[in-house]
């Protein structure tokens, strides 16, 4: 066996390839260094991020219970589908499978999808940019089917989610609804207004009544669950969890079953009146000793409800378009001239100053010249020679245009606005209108004419140019009830936290005593406390065994030419009144007596328990 | 005639150290690696069971090829050519197929996949076909390219771009050497550039290769598509920092982020959960069976057992780069596995069965050869 040469590659070969590899695994180590070393934080973040995911939990708003402790406004568990944007592996075909499973239209998830919190996004790549995780809110209130077929789907739809959210709920719909109000999601602007506050993104705030005036007090502090999810955005296991904590109650001063009592009346009322024809309407009954609210209805009023879950566009339509409008809060909101029911003013102003002596006899011929220009009295005629209680009972305009014409503008003007009007008496409601009491300045501004001697003549019966809602109606007889002390009318008594203990009380506040003396106010009341006798304007009204004093009224609308507005305040019981009560019907037609009145006796006789 | 003892005091003194150490404590992280990555599977405690069954199979492999002569691999090597070329047919008329690929066959209750030890055959095979002739000329190049083609495109049909690039890899390595004048191999890359960009432009590659191939050169054009891989495991990997988020602990694996975490992303596993230490551990084993291939190149005694190992340590070499580069993004996610570490039988076994081929054309540089065997 003869021996070969030993095989040699060549050196420079060698060189080469093993310089190839060791450059190959340099650039390896070089690139591992730069991931892992040098940039390992930004991923080390990333993985974080990756995996980490705060899942909101809404706290349930605080329960609101009226005097009495009753509950009145509460939540529900309600199981909706919840879409977090940047699990959404593909779009089109998981909205197919939700549309089907909830039954609902495509082209409306697309929507909610799309126009959402007040924002409007072009396409579907712009939420996931803003909102990565959402949550965006499908489908509300599923059923346990629904929710049980979305459950079996779970692997085919990565970031649609079933949670389940507290609701609100109004378990009386429409009652009430004037004085609640009602939640919805907060929008873009109003984050942009509360964030310092607190408020996030996806909160559920109010928007109107007490949920928006004291949205503080009721939207507790949302939790928070820390998780952490998989690739395909399941959560793997829950790192922590802080429980949300449940927003504070509410007591009012609202006494539920006068509520559902004065609703019922007012709804019946208008409809016993107008029979097909519908009318806007608004009773408020306060604590004439606190200023406490105890009931407050507009008509027509809305379900509060239809906005918990974010309120369908053809039910917002449905209440923006009613020419009734049934958002509006009449009770607090509604200012138009007062008629007669203002004599109560007139009346105290009257004897305190006095122009007028209580038993002083004043010829009533109906009619009377106030500088020039001569004012009738349609409804009443004259009653002759009279004094200021049977007048005052009578409605007797020639009566009160005496004394409006002795009074003059100006002091009748200081007697209005110490009694309240043409400001906010600053209830706890949002919304609230002033009203109005025309002054020279005022009058020169709208009409382009100054305020005439002769216009206190008019406005001393409620007519012109003067305004006042409901409530400061409620509020002026209250103060005439109390002996003049005019208090800041409210609807929460205090606030309360999840054990019912009271952590903040409001005690009644008063804005001021009215500058009339009490013989003066007990001579009103002695006129009201007649205005069911013969000879008083709601003459036939009586309600057995509950003797109550009361003044109707009837305001003329676009100067003589509109269908009246009526009126009736009401106190109860006449001796030792509990309850103030201003009743307003707009535009109704007819008089005080005919429209208005009945709404109260029906009131009275429902809440004092009496034969009708 | 050697003696029938498998274990002797020649033996032991012609074993090449760093080969084996290297391959075996690679193996050996490679069962922690598996058995993290697959804690949330479906096969949790099996995997890496199974790999720890291949792995003593593919040691045993390892030291009989270590036992075997060389020599013997170039004259069976039309055979094992052959076996090859079957094995991959069969595959498309015998359909097994896992994640839209034609890569397994079934023998018995073995599940086996032909593009491994394909990787193997074909370095046997170019090596002896380049000891046929001088190839003095270019031309006489044309049995190794096409028999390197062949399969070539057989495997780039399962589809299994990776191992192509392997097969090519192998065969770019022997070439380099083997081809008398460099010019000739200068030649050979052009037409190889040419050949690559003809195939990326056809319809050859399906459609998500090439997405891969176009991620790879912008990672973030599709960053929850294709690029997803890629992103998650750069994540993952970063995520290690120096010394790891610990065994079990790396929230891209276990929470699954990272795909294919027990087999194509396996080195990711290992960076997050070990960080770089754990990295430079693997890398200075790789780098030692690096130093045994190239130690073995250069005690090869002939031409044929020097190409066999240049083409063995190339493939080796390759896997590694590949595979390690494409989990941070500078390679293209081709779906190479990672020498001992990924799961997969037929891997580690050709693994082993290679090293126990450079084991033993490492254990004869000092015998003599017979003239007639040149």
């Amino acid at each position: 066996m003869r021996q070969r040469a030993r095989f040699r590659a060549s050196p420079w070969r060698l060189a080469g390839f093993i310089a190839g590899m060791t450059i190959a695994l340099l650039a390896v180590v070089a690139r591992l260094i730069s991931v892992q070393l040098v940039h390992g934080d930004q991923y080390r973040a990333a993985a974080t991020a990756n995996q980490v995911r705060l899942i909101p939990v809404a706290a349930p708003r605080g329960i609101i219970f009226d005097r009495s402790g009753k509950v009145v406004v509460r939540n529900r568990p309600s199981f909706v589908v919840a879409l977090i944007p940047s699990e959404v592996k593909d779009i089109r075909a998981e909205l197919e499978v939700v549309a089907q499973t909830l039954d609902l239209p495509q082209a409306l998830l697309w929507d909610r999808l799309l126009h959402h919190h007040g924002v409007n996004y072009r396409n579907f790549d712009e939420v996931v940019t803003y909102e990565p995780y959402g949550p965006v809110i499908l489908g509300s209130d599923l059923s346990v089917k629904q929710m049980a077929r979305l459950a079996e789907l779970k692997n085919d739809l990565p970031g649609v989610d079933v949670q389940a959210q507290p609701v609100r709920d109004y378990p009386y719909r429409g009652e009430g609804s004037h004085v609640f109000g009602y939640v919805g999601q907060i929008t873009e602007d109003e984050y942009a207004q509360l964030k310092m506050e607190g408020y996030t993104p996806n909160d559920v705030i109010g928007k109107d009544g007490l949920e928006a005036v004291y949205d503080r007090y009721l939207r507790g502090v949302p939790g928070g669950d820390q998780v952490a999810v998989d690739a395909q955005g399941q959560v793997a296991r829950h790192l922590s969890y802080r429980p949300p904590i449940p927003g504070n109650g509410l007591i009012l001063t609202l006494d539920w079953r006068l509520q559902e009592i004065v609703e019922r009346a007012l709804a019946k009322g208008i409809r016993a009146w107008g029979g097909r024809r519908r009318f806007g309407g608004a009773v408020v009954v306060e604590d004439p000793w606190t200023g406490g609210i105890l009931a407050l209805a507009s008509s027509p009023n809305f379900d509060p409800n239809d906005f918990a879950i974010s309120i369908s566009a053809k039910r917002y339509a449905y209440y923006l378009n009613d020419p009734l409008r049934p958002l509006y809060n009449r009770a607090i909101a509604a200012a138009t001239p007062t008629g007669s029911t203002f004599k109560m003013v007139t009346g105290s102003a009257a004897l305190t100053v006095p122009v007028v002596k209580l038993h002083e006899v004043v010829y009533d011929s109906g009619a009377w010249n106030c500088g020039g220009a001569l004012f009738r009295d349609i409804a009443a005629g004259g009653l002759g020679a009279t004094t200021f209680v049977p007048a005052l009972a009578a409605s007797s305009d020639g009566f009160f245009y005496q004394m409006s014409w002795r009074l003059g503008n100006e002091r009748l003007r200081k007697y209005a606005l110490a009694f309240g009007l043409g400001a906010l008496s600053g209830i706890d409601l949002p919304g609230e209108y002033p009203g109005n009491w025309p002054t020279n300045a005022w009058s020169l501004k709208v009409t382009g004419l100054p305020l005439e001697p002769s216009d206190v003549c008019s406005l001393g019966i409620g007519q012109g140019a003067m305004q006042a809602t409901p409530l400061q109606m409620a509020n002026v007889e209250s103060a005439v009830i109390n002996g003049g002390t005019l208090y800041r009318p409210h609807v929460v008594h205090a606030v309360v936290d999840q054990a019912n203990r009271i952590v903040k009380t409001f005690e009644p506040q008063v804005i001021r005593e009215v500058p009339v003396t009490k013989a003066a106010l007990a001579a009103v009341r002695d006129g009201m406390s007649r205005v069911t006798d013969p000879g008083g304007t709601a003459y036939g009204l009586a309600i057995e065994g509950l003797p109550f004093g009361g003044k109707t009224g009837t305001a003329e609308t676009a100067g003589g030419a509109g269908p009246n507005t009526t009126w009736f305040v009401a106190y109860a019981p006449a001796k030792h009144p509990v309850l103030a009560m201003a009743v307003f019907v707009d535009r109704s037609g007819g008089y005080g007596a005919q429209v208005a009145a009945p709404i109260a006796r029906d009131v009275l006789v429902q809440y004092f328990h009496m034969k009708p | 005639m050697a003696t029938l003892t498998f274990v002797s005091r020649r033996r032991i003194r012609e074993l090449n150290w760093p080969l084996l150490v290297g391959s075996i404590a690679a193996t050996a992280i490679g069962l922690f690696v598996i058995q993290s990555a697959g804690l949330h599977t479906a096969e949790a405690h099996t995997a890496y069971r199974k790999q720890a069954v291949y792995a003593v199979l593919g040691i045993g492999i390892m030291f009989g090829c270590s036992v075997v002569d060389y020599r013997i691999w170039r004259r069976i090597a039309p055979y094992l050519y052959g076996l090859n070329l079957a094995a991959l047919l069969a595959i498309l008329v015998l359909p097994h197929t896992s994640h839209g690929a034609q890569r397994w066959i079934a023998i018995g209750p073995l599940i086996v996949q032909p593009s491994e030890p394909a990787k193997l055959f074909l370095a046997i095979a170019i090596a002896a076909m380049l000891c046929r002739s001088d190839y003095r000329k270019l031309t006489d190049m044309w049995l190794p390219l096409l028999a390197t083609a062949v399969p070539a495109i057989l495997i780039l049909k399962q589809p299994d771009l990776g191992t192509t690039l392997v097969i090519m890899a192998i065969l770019t390595a022997e070439l380099y050497f083997g081809l008398r004048r460099i010019e000739d191999f200068l030649i050979y890359i052009g037409g190889l550039a040419a050949a690559a960009t003809y195939v990326v432009s056809s319809h050859f590659l399906k459609p998500f290769q090439k997405a891969r191939l176009l991620v790879f050169l912008n990672p973030k054009i599709d960053p929850q598509g294709v690029g997803y891989s890629l992103n998650q495991s750069k994540i993952a990997v970063g995520n290690g920092q120096w010394i790891g988020r610990g065994w079990h602990q790396g929230t891209q694996t276990q929470l699954n982020f990272v795909p294919e975490h027990a087999t194509d992303f396996a080195f990711t596993v290992l960076a997050e959960e070990f960080g770089f230490l754990g990295v430079v551990v693997l890398l200075a084993l790789y780098v030692t069976i690096l130093v045994g291939g190239v130690q073995a190149m250069l005690a090869a005694r002939d031409r044929f057992s020097f190409l066999l190992a240049t083409g063995i340590v190339a493939m080796l070499c390759f896997h590694m780069i590949v595979n390690i580069g494409m989990t941070i993004g500078i390679m293209p996610i081709t779906g190479i596995p990672l020498p001992f570490i990924s799961y997969g039988g037929s891997a580690i076994v050709t693994d082993f069965a290679a090293i126990g081929i450079l084991l033993n054309i490492y254990a004869q540089k000092d015998r003599l050869i017979a003239r007639s065997e040149e």
